[in-house]
């Protein structure tokens, strides 16, 4: 009977363990990896806490707004909208993921973000104006400097420029040097100093009585281009002395400083290009009302060394392309006052492998 | 409840049917020892239950006192007093099995559901009245068929898990990693009922006069832990047999 009993009891946990059921179905329901095949650089592996995939790329060439992803999910479990069905994902798409016993899903956010890098390294460099006024100036004709006001000033007798190239560069051949120098009496007119500047926009028609208006900063800045999010770049700065002020009087102990911004404003829309065309200048770059962001390097001390910056854009308000055209204005000067003559002699900005980061509108803000 | 107390008068009634003609000469009194073997479980292994990778029995005799008053030749009725540990040690491989676990590192609860190992220990003390018919087949043999009714004076249930992970709280949430046998445990002694009723049926074998084996199946039909407690997913119960020997005195 013990022994029976022995079997018995044998019998019973073998029936426990020989009645283990069908494996439950999956109750996950997650997306291990998501990727395009052909574009390796976008692989993401979504934390299970998260369930958003943003993707940065600077890639121009590839069409955002016609993917095909490739995803791997929890086993058993399914996927809406189809992996195998493109989507454009310049703007938030949201995959739903359920679970093999349908009672579980997850919904997750995938985003790309186009960076468009408006990129200069100042390196090609040319003359411009004619005759004894020729000046240096960059190649890449958005940007302007102020030397032709300098050439008319002096005619022509300049040894140096106060914006020219240098071979100190952080990478490349050239770099951007902007120099103050020693000014005079011209015209009748007492100009202290002149700062070296360079920006992207227009020297405009001379008005020596009032020099800050003749810069007219920005360069037209489409929907395309993207919204800019970072300006970035190197930078080296020297402060010179002595420091004069607008009516020619050295001031004692003043420290000069350099400038570096950019700044993204609205005009009306349609002007650019037209005898309407609209700019922001000296007197109002860092102060008009129509400026939407803005993205100002806070240290303007001296720098010995080359010295990254990165600054990203404060937007003040949503660019709106169906009611503005943008402009988007990059400023250096070796002096920050400099537009109101005021600044140190020998003060000098080197700029290099500048660029401004922008990311592109997703297709419905196109719409 | 009403349910198995049901029960037991039923085969109350069917014992005493036979005539309960009380005379002290058909007394038996006897001291039983043995030792329980087998499971707290719940009755069918679960889906999450994947494989059971090992078993091991706790120190669980049951010792106590037997009373018999038999009716007839062939029958009898019986109860008694018994001591009854009933536990167990289990080994198995889990697959989102809903609980809810310590983690030592910083003694945080976790709930959610659990895929990896899980070790189990259930050691469980009784005070244990059982109350059954008992039907002599020859000199030698006889089998019994009843149930008992049991008070625990001190549970323990607890366990760890490891070599998974958990998702919490719900299978959409963390993913927290178990790796090491130790980093999470569990202890649900003070939520297992304080009271048992179940089943039995057994038989006995006369070795001598003073002597006998026999061996019990008993299974509970309650489940142990309360109806409010979910950090285990499905209804376990006792089903464990004893083995011993009866002395008459």
């Amino acid at each position: 009977m013990k022994t029976k009993l022995i079997l018995f009891f044998c019998c019973l946990t073998i029936s426990f363990i020989s009645c283990i059921k069908d494996e439950p179905e999956n109750i996950e329901a997650d997306i291990l990896s998501f990727s395009f095949e052909d574009y390796p650089e976008m692989k993401a592996i979504p934390s299970k806490e998260s369930s958003k995939m943003v993707f940065e790329i600077t890639d121009t060439t590839i069409d955002i707004t016609r993917l095909i992803p490739k995803i791997e999910i929890s086993t058993g479990a399914t996927i809406t909208p189809s992996p195998d069905i493109a989507q454009d994902f310049s703007d938030t798409v949201t995959y739903i993921v359920s679970s093999e016993n349908k009672r579980w899903s997850r919904s997750y956010q995938v985003l790309i973000k186009q960076m468009i890098p408006l990129h200069f390294s100042f390196e090609d460099w040319g003359t411009a104006g004619t005759g004894i006024m020729k000046y240096p100036t960059l190649s890449d004709e958005t940007w302007a400097n102020a030397n032709p006001g300098i050439a008319l000033a002096k005619f022509g007798r300049v040894d140096e420029y106060p914006t020219r190239s240098t071979t100190d560069a952080y990478n490349g051949e050239y770099a951007a040097l902007l120099e103050t120098q020693r000014g005079g009496t011209y015209f009748g007119f007492k100009i202290p100093i002149f700062s070296g500047s360079l920006f992207r926009g227009k020297f405009g028609s001379i008005n020596m009585s009032d020099f800050a208006k003749t810069v007219q900063f920005g360069q037209p800045h489409p929907q395309e281009k993207g919204r800019p999010i970072i300006f970035k770049g190197y930078y080296k700065y020297k402060v010179g002395e002595p420091f004069y002020d607008e009516n020619d009087n050295i001031v004692p102990g003043r420290i000069d400083e350099c400038s570096i911004y950019a700044v993204l404003y609205k005009i009306t829309k349609g002007v650019a290009g037209t005898k309407d065309d609209e700019f922001l200048d000296g007197t109002n770059i860092l102060t008009s009302d129509k400026i939407v962001a803005t993205a100002i390097l806070a240290d303007n001390s001296a720098k010995s060394e080359y010295t990254y910056f990165e600054i990203p854009f404060k937007y003040k308000e949503a660019p709106n392309y169906s009611l503005y055209d943008y402009k988007l204005a990059v400023v250096f000067a070796s002096s920050k006052e400099g537009d109101f003559y005021r600044g140190a002699i020998g003060s000098t900005l080197i700029v290099d492998e500048i660029e401004v980061v922008c990311q592109t509108y997703s297709s419905r803000d196109k719409e | 409840m009403t349910r198995y107390i049901s029960i037991l008068i039923v085969l109350l009634v069917t014992a005493s049917a036979y005539g309960f003609d009380f005379r002290k000469e058909n007394l038996e009194h006897k001291i039983v020892a043995g030792f329980n073997f087998g499971a707290t479980t719940p009755t069918s292994i679960p889906r999450e239950i994947r494989k059971i990778e090992g078993w091991w029995p706790q120190f669980t005799p049951q010792l106590g006192y037997n009373i018999i008053y038999n009716t007839s030749d062939k029958w009898a009725v019986g109860s008694g007093i018994l001591l009854d540990y009933k536990g167990m040690g289990v080994r198995d491989r889990v697959k989102y099995l809903y609980t809810e676990v310590k983690l030592e590192k910083d003694g945080n609860y976790l709930t959610g559901y659990f895929t990896g190992k899980n070790e189990t220990t259930v050691k469980m003390a009784y005070v244990t009245i059982p109350l059954y018919a008992r039907f002599k087949i020859n000199d030698t043999w006889n089998v019994r068929g009843g149930g008992y009714m049991s008070y625990a004076y001190s549970t323990s249930f607890k366990g760890k898990v490891w070599d998974g992970y958990m998702r919490a709280p719900d299978p959409t949430g963390s993913e927290i990693v178990i790796e090491n046998k130790g980093d999470a445990t569990f202890d649900f002694g003070d939520d297992v009922k304080t009271f048992d009723f179940g089943i039995l049926a057994g038989g006995e074998m006369k070795i001598n006069q003073r002597f006998n084996v026999f061996g019990t199946f008993n299974w509970g039909l309650t489940p142990i832990f309360h109806n409010s407690f979910k950090a285990v997913p499905f209804k376990m119960h006792n089903i464990y047999v004893t083995l011993g020997i009866s002395y008459n005195l």
